[in-house]
């Protein structure tokens, strides 16, 4: 009989439970709420559930008290002592759990290039190539990543480091600001990549305000040429050149833009169709669902429950808005300079969520005009805004920020 | 406390070369275009010049092979759709026969796409 209450009460000690009524245990309840949440806005409002729904359970799974599959302190690089020291990885294969063994996907770099593997044997980038002067644009809106890092650097909770991690969200694409912040400001990388993803969620909402903001109903109805077919020969080229550009001139983007164009040049070579759909559907799900749920993870309550987190998810704002504007602002430069023949809308595209900010352009613009159809010449920018951000990531990866 | 220099110095050397790089792809893409667009001229004049999609182009069906017992009318679709997927007239239609497979159109889709060689 006492063996038995005796089990039954060391059971109860090991068990969550009485870890939560333990002195931090009201935190790992916030973040239950925090994942709930999340988890609410993934599929009931479809806030990019695709990556939001993996990521908030594993936030959720995280934070589950003793779980085990998960130890933060295995990747921080710190010692009990307080000193920097380099990974010990033996000790993560002999004491980690399920999510420590995913995560080395996300720390050793591979995911996300993977992702952008998959994302460019999806990517058409016939509009660009037609047009390459939207180039520019996707330049252009990539200037909010590199303002928002000032006002991070400026705030004195963040280092030039974490700075640079956080400025990264501007870019607005998931596995740069992953592949950025995984590397620069890997105890920051729960909260950057929840405040990525949400924000991309809510371009919709952010863009069109500033977009109307800047232009005049007259620039708002300008109705663009139609843009001219571009042949297989420079679809096939496109990739190569671009990689060869860019990856020459800023050797970190190497990972990104390097497999962006291979998944390119596998679509649009039309003879190896079986890589395409397997980049483009089961390649992307896997990743997709182990980049999710282990950056999750990495949003344990110690981590994500900080004055940093809020600042983040401001920054994040500021980021997108101040990138929305400066796209708008050069488009309505091409416009003067083009004499109209450029819509401004296009600019705001350059903020590379495909195709959503693409989107928003053909929308505000279609508010303007009904008849016009601003899509597929937005969708210029919004590629080029692909490349702008790999290219800003590979700055930011490259210069020291010690 | 903030080392203003550090920061500027990232900000400009980033937007400037976000921007060269970026630059230098539009004249690098512009060139290839034109390039292309160059070749693609140059065939031009060896084969006859389309002006117009229909009538011309139907003219040289008809006088060189021979209706095969397709009406014109037909042809004249054929070739619409032919302008329209290729996005440009820069051909000229040698024959047009009508194929000897009983088979209807749908069902030698899916013979191709359950046969296609691995």
């Amino acid at each position: 009989m006492d063996i038995f209450i005796n089990t039954m009460l060391d059971l109860a000690q090991k068990s969550g439970f009485a870890q939560i009524f333990a002195d931090d245990g009201w935190k790992t309840l916030v973040m239950f709420a925090i994942s709930g949440i999340l988890i609410y806005l993934a599929i009931a409002k479809e806030f990019e559930p695709l990556l939001l729904l993996p990521i908030a359970f594993g936030m959720f799974l995280t934070n589950l008290p003793g779980g085990g599959l998960f130890h933060s302190e295995l990747f921080s690089g710190v010692n009990e002592l307080g000193q920097t020291v380099p990974i010990d990885f033996n000790k993560i294969f002999q004491e980690g759990g399920l999510l420590d063994f995913l995560y080395l996907g996300v720390k050793l770099g591979i995911f996300p290039p993977l992702i952008f593997l998959g994302v460019g044997a999806m990517t058409d980038f016939g509009p660009l190539i037609s047009n390459p002067k939207s180039f520019i644009l996707g330049a252009a809106a990539q200037a909010g990543i590199f303002f928002t890092f000032i006002a991070a650097a400026i705030l004195p909770i963040f280092t030039l480091k974490q700075a640079a991690g956080i400025s990264i969200i501007g870019g607005a694409d998931g596995p740069t600001s992953i592949l950025v912040a995984s590397k620069l400001a890997p105890e920051l990388l729960g909260s950057i990549a929840i405040a990525a993803y949400s924000y991309m969620a809510l371009v919709p909402v952010i863009q069109p305000p500033i977009m109307k903001l800047l232009t005049t109903k007259k620039e708002r109805e300008v109705v663009m040429k139609p843009l001219r077919t571009v042949s297989k020969t420079e679809k096939v080229i496109f990739p190569v050149l671009v990689s060869l550009v860019v990856i020459m001139l800023v050797p970190d983007t190497a990972p990104l833009i390097g497999m962006l164009m291979l998944g390119n040049l596998l679509k649009e070579s039309g003879v190896v169709e079986r890589l395409v759909k397997t980049a483009t559907n089961d390649l992307m799900n896997i990743v997709t669902i182990f980049l999710g749920i282990t950056v999750g993870a990495t949003a344990t309550a110690k981590s994500f429950l900080t004055v940093q987190t809020i600042g983040i998810i401001f920054l994040g704002l500021v980021a997108f808005s101040i990138g929305t504007a400066t796209g708008i602002l050069f488009g309505k430069l091409m416009y003067i300079f083009t004499k109209g023949k450029v819509n401004p809308l296009i600019g705001s595209a350059g903020v590379s969520a495909v195709p959503m900010a693409a989107r928003v352009s053909q929308k505000v613009g279609s508010d303007a005009n009904p008849t016009n159809f601003l899509l597929m010449h937005a969708m210029g920018p919004n590629v080029a805004g692909v490349i702008g951000s790999a290219v800003a990531a590979g700055v930011l990866m490259s210069v020291p920020l010690g | 406390m903030v080392d203003w220099g550090q920061v500027i110095g990232i900000t400009v050397t980033g937007l400037a070369v976000v921007f060269i790089a970026l630059l230098l792809l539009i004249v690098i893409i512009w060139l290839m275009g034109k390039i292309s667009q160059g070749l693609n001229k140059k065939d031009k004049p060896k084969k006859e010049t389309l002006k117009k999609q229909t009538k011309p182009t139907k003219t040289n069906v008809v006088k060189s092979e021979g209706s095969n017992g397709i009406d014109s009318q037909t042809v004249a679709v054929i070739i619409a759709a032919i302008s329209a997927s290729m996005g440009s007239d820069n051909f000229v239609i040698k024959s047009v026969k009508r194929t000897k497979s009983n088979r209807s159109a749908w069902n030698q889709a899916g013979v191709l796409q359950n046969t296609n060689p691995f």
